[in-house]
């Protein structure tokens, strides 16, 4: 064939649309592989399993906002994706739709009345940067019931929502879990994330142990900083409850601090540490000290040339510390720090019928302080304070001579899940709780999509500043001596090729 | 196959005889070194077992790396008309260009390799993903191979190897930039469509560790589209008119 002009150019026109065509058809036929360790953008069995289990049809409408800017595009394209695994998987009985956001006022008031929550989102028009309201979130509906999402703007997490609202509707008798109230016990208002996690997948109610048998609709109860001794009838309650096959947490206070003045800080006597110690558990009454302590301040008088003033300053204080160190344990699985407010050591002698084990430790650097303690503010600390090494503060314990498939889960610290206005609360602190209640209530279900995607891969190694420099340099370094080694191995090569050649004699 | 094999070897070791592989690896190991470890959002500053520092910074280096690989790659031969050379010797131009995308594909694999002592500290320092760092490394590659089939183009509309290297410069920044940004600007369909031929999309996905059909075809086809057009160019001297 004779290559002329026009050829060539038809040849790149083709070129392009074959380009064009095969990438059109690629946009809609596609499949995805997922390399990440943690399987993160693949759906987890739990998912499947509610999925797979759906007796009536759901249906998820969602809701994005029109010419969102490309960044929320994408976790649209995320969403949808995800949602279409979600249908594939319930076999037909997950339906989902991309419904149009309304324009009037009225309308979009009654969105949010369903629970899906307003963003601003910038976008440009015009040369203009204009911020928008919109909505970025979803319905999922069961009958006449229905449950919201109201922001998706992040992959992770996106599945937790999606089937944790689908559990929601789905779940016909959700198992009860139980808070014993009596003793000086918060109510669970003072622990709003933990509430709200829970009612996911339980019906929380508060317990009378005074009364008999109060404990009877529940699968697991859960006592958390007891402040007034237990009477003997109500600890015989908990012995039936555990006989039952029922299953217990237990946050116990074994000592008292007051922050205000200074101590004596003395012991806390409520007869479950007894009762506890019974069961192989032992809550002993010490002050733990940690070096990975928090800082407080403390007001001191000073005199400053206005005369005398309440000054800030900041100490060390080791009674409250955060806890990084955890055992593999479905309880633990995903958790990264908490922050626990005077907790005491744990020590488990179980007999041949139970097995148990730690959950949760201090940092290596751990000191014991038996109660009563007399708190000094101006202590300087210093690493003699912290010999005793990591100590476990949370234990787990399956079976008893009573019943073999009861569960017990003790934590030496009864503040941990409780909201203190004011203050930040660490997250994990909360999953914790929750985690050990999925895992008591032996419903496994979402304990693992909770923490799915957020799993953090810090860097463990710790390394002093100079050893940081010589990681730093050698990293830098390295690659380039060995391209310069390299480059001259290659150069030496050649000079000896040379030399051969010009030492032939062609004579 | 084998005309191809013979060309991208002798290519990859033309690089390693003159000085310009060893300066370009120099520039693109110390640039990197020097970002990913002291600069910024360095490792030790984000505390993250994963690569990702290192991989947006490469992502950037390569739009101009590159480039510098490819630029005298047909320009070269053209000026020199060595070309000829070549297809007298039964070598078809589709076989020179491929041999010589393949050996430009060699050369940023290695520096590639050269970047491995990264990975190993990182593992070292932490728990590592290692799924999705891997697949971070092959995004790059991916990410070079369309960087490369545009660089061969822009080299083989010249004969000037300073106009190869700032054509493919432009073609590759408004790959890497120009599309991302002006897909936020036009909303709907079109910026889906610019925001699809924007390469920072699909590296993204694929350096999170997913490899998605999509974007695998989107490189792959590109880096096709480059060769394709480069072998257009150069049958462009047997034209009759």
């Amino acid at each position: 064939m004779k290559l002329t002009k026009s050829t060539l150019n038809i040849r790149t026109l083709l070129y392009i649309g074959i380009f064009l065509i095969v990438n059109l058809i690629a946009y809609r036929a596609f499949f995805r592989l997922d390399f990440t360790a943690d399987k993160r953008y693949t759906l987890s069995d739990s998912s499947k399993d509610i999925l797979e289990n759906l007796a009536d049809q759901v249906t998820i409408s969602a809701y994005f906002s029109p010419n969102l800017p490309p960044d929320f595009e994408n976790v649209k394209n995320d969403f949808q994706d995800m949602l279409s695994e979600f249908a594939s998987y319930s076999d037909g009985q997950v339906v989902y739709e991309f419904l149009e956001v309304p324009q009037e006022d009225a309308e979009k008031a009654k969105l949010q009345q369903s629970g899906l929550a307003q963003v601003q989102i910038q976008s440009r028009e015009n040369d203009e940067i204009k911020v928008v309201n919109g909505f970025m979130g979803a319905i999922v509906k069961l009958g006449a019931q229905q449950e919201p999402i109201p922001l998706i703007r992040d992959v992770r997490g996106m599945e937790y929502s999606l089937a944790s609202s689908v559990k929601k509707l789905a779940i016909k008798d959700k198992p009860k879990v139980g808070f014993v109230q009596g003793h000086g016990e918060p109510p669970i208002q003072q622990m709003p994330q933990v509430a709200q996690m829970l009612q996911v997948s339980y019906v929380g109610d508060t317990v009378n142990l005074a009364q008999p048998n109060s404990w009877a609709a529940f699968k697991t109860l859960v006592i958390l900083k007891p402040q007034q001794p237990y009477s003997a009838q109500e600890l015989a309650q908990l012995d039936e409850f555990l006989a039952s096959g029922g299953n217990l947490f237990v946050g116990l206070d074994a000592v008292q601090a007051n922050l205000q003045g200074q101590g004596p800080w003395g012991p806390l006597n409520t007869g479950l540490e007894t009762w506890l110690g019974e069961k192989g558990v032992r809550v002993e009454q010490s002050f733990l000290v940690d070096q990975q302590g928090i800082q407080i301040g403390v007001q001191t008088p000073q005199m400053t040339p206005f005369g005398q003033m309440n000054v800030t300053s900041y100490i060390d204080f080791p009674y409250i510390m955060q806890i990084n160190n955890f055992e593999a344990h479905p309880i633990t699985e995903g958790l990264e720090v908490m922050l626990m407010q005077f907790p005491s050591p744990i020590s488990l002698s179980l007999d041949s019928t139970s097995k148990g084990g730690n959950l949760v430790y201090t940092s290596q650097l751990t000191g014991k302080q038996p109660a009563p303690v007399f708190f000094n503010p101006n202590k300087q600390w210093t690493q003699n304070d912290f010999t005793a090494g990591p100590q476990p503060m949370a234990v787990w314990v399956e079976g008893s001579k009573a019943n073999q498939d009861s569960r017990i889960v003790v934590a030496g610290d009864g503040d941990f899940p409780i909201y203190q206005q004011g203050q930040q609360f660490i997250p994990d602190n909360a999953n914790f709780l929750v985690n050990a209640i999925d895992w008591l209530t032996d419903d496994t279900g979402l304990i693992q999509l909770r923490t799915k995607g957020v799993v953090a891969r810090p860097l463990e190694k710790q390394l002093e500043a100079g050893e940081r420099s010589l990681v730093k340099v050698l990293n830098f370094l390295l690659p380039i001596l060995i391209l310069l080694g390299f480059g001259l191995y290659r150069r030496q090569k050649r000079k000896m090729q040379t030399l051969k050649w010009k030492a032939i004699d062609y004579s | 196959m084998k005309n191809i094999w013979i060309i991208a070897k002798r290519e990859f070791q033309t690089f390693f005889d003159s000085l310009v592989a060893y300066i370009l690896l120099f520039a693109f190991l110390g640039l990197t070194g020097f970002l990913t470890w002291f600069f910024g959002n360095d490792i030790f500053l984000v505390k993250q077992a994963d690569l990702s520092p290192f991989f947006d910074f490469a992502y950037i280096l390569f739009i101009f790396f590159i480039p510098a690989i490819t630029m005298r790659m047909i320009a070269e031969e053209k000026k020199a008309g060595t070309l000829e050379v070549l297809v007298t010797r039964a070598i078809s131009d589709w076989e020179i260009v491929a041999g010589k995308y393949l050996a430009c594909l060699m050369l940023v694999g290695t520096s590639l390799l050269f970047t491995l002592p990264y990975y190993f500290t990182i593992a070292w320092l932490g728990p590592m993903d290692h799924g999705a760092t891997i697949m971070g490394y092959f995004g790059l590659l991916l990410l070079s191979s369309a960087y490369i089939g545009i660089g061969l183009f822009a080299s083989s509309i010249t004969n000037n190897q300073i106009v190869a290297f700032l054509l493919a410069l432009l073609i590759g920044l408004i790959f890497a930039f120009i599309f991302d940004f002006s897909a936020s600007l036009f909303p709907g369909g079109v910026g889906n469509f610019l925001d699809y031929l924007s390469f920072n999309t699909h590296f993204n996905s694929i350096s999170r560790g997913v490899i998605d059909s999509r974007d695998l075809i989107f490189f792959l086809t590109l880096t096709a589209l480059g060769l394709l057009l480069t072998e257009r160019q150069l049958a462009q001297r047997n034209v009759i008119d």
